[in-house]
């Protein structure tokens, strides 16, 4: 499968690769990622992040892969809806914030297999802080990318006369993971790489999925842990 | 003895390993917990005093403040770090038999699941708080959790788990333990359990944190 670079327009099944640069990932949102407030995280954390963050850009292959899914495609019944002729519960609380969606993009985004083995051997120098600060990095850079398409699909609503829904996903709030094997039906086989194991596992496990709506009267949350039931989770803001 | 062994605390928790490691930065230049472990077994200090008035007491220390969310994931690696280091001179005492273990431990990320920063965490504050520690790894099979039982028959069992399709297979594990040694201690914890499952499940205990783990352990072997 051939990627498009980055600033072509959103389209329906491509796949698209996305430069490190890109992304602007800082250290202040990877302190953020691992519970700090910017800035607040104790020595060595800062240095380790900051050369970290220079070696990560030489192992990330950033994809992101999009499906546009058209009303009368979508059809919203209680909890549950239909793209394509696919089944998806996201349970009734998304339900709710995609009722009046007229368009869904539905998607996929990994930082890639490179970024994976790289974590490993952050572990395996024996300094299990490297490790978790290239696991923090390796997760916030598959978020980004997930930024990096949601605006892209802002753009597109706009181009449409709609507003879009916040990012929805398998496995948060009342929407099973074990959805992922019906969401990955609508994406291109071997979406950006990415392979789902029988218990809905994506990998390489620096890998996101999900959905957002378009609609004229869809609205984003503005907080996403308002959306979300994990109330012990440390990121909880 | 008291003062080395508070000092021992101080920098378990504070993540200083020794006296080379620059940080924490107030304390640069300063023995760590190499040297001030190794002083205090020099000194005549027994390895359960050590054990049990120096490491013990700094990670509970930081175990705490992590469960409290006043500290985070990379400063539990720190100290654990500077625990490894005291513990290099422990080891020599645990296996003459000259220092016990609280007890042995047995944990691992649930078949189907690779998720391991978690359950290390839960291993190293184990270690920390005087448990011997049989870490299993991940996607490990419950004849894999029955094996390592039969080998250290009376271990307490851990299982994690980061996703509700894998926590799922914890189950089946708990159910073979329980079938097979019917009064090992079971602990379940990972970011999609509740204490509701634990129960459903007949685990005996969920821990929301590596500390939560080691109260409830320590409390149930007291
Ligand atoms: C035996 O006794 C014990 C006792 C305590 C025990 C224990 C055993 N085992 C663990 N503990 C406890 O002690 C540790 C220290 O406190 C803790 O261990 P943890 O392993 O939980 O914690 C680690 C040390 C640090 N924590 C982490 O590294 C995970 C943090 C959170 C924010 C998180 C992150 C960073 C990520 N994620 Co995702 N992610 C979340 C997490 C929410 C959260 N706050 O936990 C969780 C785990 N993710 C979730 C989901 C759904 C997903 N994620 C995904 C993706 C990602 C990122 C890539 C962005 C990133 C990295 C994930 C990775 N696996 O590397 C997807 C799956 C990825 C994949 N490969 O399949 C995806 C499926 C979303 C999607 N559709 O794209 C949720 C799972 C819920 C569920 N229903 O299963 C989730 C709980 C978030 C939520 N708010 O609901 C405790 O749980």
């Amino acid at each position: 499968m051939d990627f498009l670079e980055a600033d072509a327009p959103l389209l329906d099944g491509e796949e698209y690769s996305v430069e490190f640069e890109a992304l602007a990932l800082n250290p202040a949102q990877v302190e953020w990622a691992m519970g700090y407030e910017p800035g607040q995280a104790p020595e060595p954390v800062p240095g380790v992040i900051a050369e970290l963050l220079v070696e990560a850009s030489r192992h990330a292959s950033v994809k992101v892969g999009v499906r546009l899914f058209r009303a009368p495609e979508v059809l919203l019944d209680g909890a549950a809806m239909q793209v394509d002729g696919v089944v998806l519960n996201p349970g009734d609380r998304i339900a709710g914030l995609l009722s009046g969606a007229r368009e869904v993009a539905i998607y996929a985004a990994t930082a890639g297999s490179g970024v994976d083995d790289w974590i490993r051997a952050q572990f395996a120098t024996g300094d299990p802080v490297r490790g978790y600060v290239a696991d923090t990095i390796g997760s916030e850079l598959v978020e980004r990318a997930a930024d990096w398409l949601e605006e892209r699909v802002i753009d597109h609503a706009i181009g449409l006369g709609c507003f879009t829904t916040s990012r929805f996903s398998p496995g948060f709030c009342e929407w099973d993971v074990s959805e992922q094997h019906a969401l990955f039906s609508l994406l291109p086989r071997a979406c950006c790489g990415i392979t789902l194991t029988e218990t809905a596992l994506m990998l390489p496990v620096k890998s996101v999925s999900g959905l957002i709506g378009m609609g004229p009267e869809c609205e984003r949350a503005t907080n996403a842990c308002m959306v979300c039931t994990m109330k012990t989770c440390f990121r909880r803001r | 003895m008291d003062d080395i062994l508070q000092r021992i605390a101080t920098c378990i928790e504070r993540g200083k390993v020794n006296a080379t490691s620059p940080y924490p930065p107030d304390l640069k230049g300063q023995d760590g917990a190499h040297e001030l472990t190794k002083a205090a077994l020099e000194m005549g200090v027994s390895p359960s005093d050590v054990l049990a008035q120096g490491l013990v007491v700094g990670m509970n220390s930081i175990g705490r403040k992590f469960s409290e969310n006043k500290v985070f994931v990379p400063d539990l690696l720190m100290a654990s770090k500077a625990m490894q280091a005291a513990m290099v001179h422990l080891k020599p005492f645990f296996e003459s038999g000259e220092a016990k273990h609280r007890g042995t431990f047995i944990i691992g990320t649930v078949q189907g699941d690779l998720h391991d920063i978690g359950k290390n965490l839960v291993s190293m504050v184990m270690e920390g708080g005087g448990w011997q520690v049989i870490d299993l790894g991940v996607d490990v099979s419950t004849e894999k959790f029955l094996d390592a039982l039969n080998a250290h028959p009376g271990s307490a069992v851990g299982l994690s788990a980061l996703l509700t399709t894998t926590m799922v297979n914890m189950e089946k594990t708990v159910a073979a333990v329980r079938a097979q040694h019917p009064d090992t201690k079971i602990i379940v914890g990972g970011a999609p359990l509740t204490a509701e499952y634990a129960k459903k499940i007949g685990a005996d205990a969920y821990a929301p944190d590596p500390q939560g783990a080691l109260d409830y352990l320590v409390g149930a072997v007291a």
